[in-house]
């Protein structure tokens, strides 16, 4: 993908279609993160809970697609998020990712491009920022 | 396999670089992790005042990538330390854990910032608590 992207593009994507308690689970088993909130639904509702909440690394794994299906997982270079609300099983979760600033240096640029991750009502569960870089190179002439 | 079957990222594969937040699952790699329902490291830490401890912010600088068949060697410590004041009030206490992943031929791969907060007891509403 050696395309430059425009400044204010934006591409979204269903990044969850549902969330469940089952993938919670899975997640925690392939993250080792087997707190209580995300898999023991007594002790998250004793905690104030309305249920387990998924780990804000799996919505963050999931939100990650977006830029790494538009630029290649080896293009990234940085990725940071807040993680602003929880996510909770049946949760349908949306990722947005604008792109921000090209720069260009020589046959390089960096791109910088922000990312939102909503669930159905329109709540921001996730934003943060991603920066890549693309060697365009030869292919631009 | 299992965080790819979990996140709906492709099997890996020798020629494919590891998903972005791969890494955060070294705690895997702590044989002493969860033996005997106890977790070890971020996920030991405890809120000292009854609240509940989340994870508020998360990330990622990519030096080098990582591929399947890496071992990599994982160095953590605790970053700054700072508080906020809840809307709901009492006292929001964020704490941050720095991690540097070098792979097998010593070279930085990955470096990580992990920022988790501490909410009060029982007066965070859900709508302001993070993941």
């Amino acid at each position: 993908m050696n395309v430059l992207p425009e400044v204010g593009q934006v591409r979204s994507m269903v990044v969850c279609a549902e969330v469940t308690r089952t993938q919670i689970v899975q997640y925690a088993g392939a993250s080792g993160d087997f707190s209580p909130l995300h898999t023991d639904e007594p002790a998250a509702r004793a905690a104030g809970n309305a249920s387990i909440m998924a780990h804000g690394m799996m919505t963050m794994a999931l939100s990650s697609r977006v830029v790494t299906s538009w630029f290649g997982i080896e293009s990234l270079r940085t990725f940071g998020v807040r993680f602003t609300a929880p996510v909770w099983p049946g949760d349908r979760l949306t990722t947005t990712a604008t792109i921000a600033a090209v720069d260009i240096h020589g046959s390089c640029a960096r791109v910088q491009i922000t990312l939102k991750t909503t669930n159905d009502d329109g709540r921001l569960v996730l934003h943060g920022d991603a920066a890549v870089a693309i060697d365009f190179g030869s292919k631009q002439k | 396999m299992a965080f790819a079957r979990a996140v709906g990222e492709p099997m890996p594969s020798p020629e494919r670089v590891v998903p972005p937040t791969f890494t955060a699952t070294s705690i895997q790699h702590d044989p002493e992790h969860m033996r005997g329902m106890c977790p070890t490291g971020a996920l030991a830490v405890a809120p000292v005042g009854g609240g509940e401890l989340l994870h508020a912010e998360q990330h990622f600088e990519y030096l080098l990538p990582v591929h399947l068949g890496d071992v990599l060697d994982v160095t953590e410590e605790y970053g700054r330390r700072w508080t906020k004041n809840s809307k709901r009030g009492g006292e929001l206490l964020f704490t941050e854990l720095v991690k540097e992943l070098r792979n097998q031929h010593g070279a930085v791969v990955v470096r990580s910032r992990m920022v988790l907060v501490e909410t009060p007891p029982t007066s965070a509403s859900v709508d302001e608590r993070p993941a």
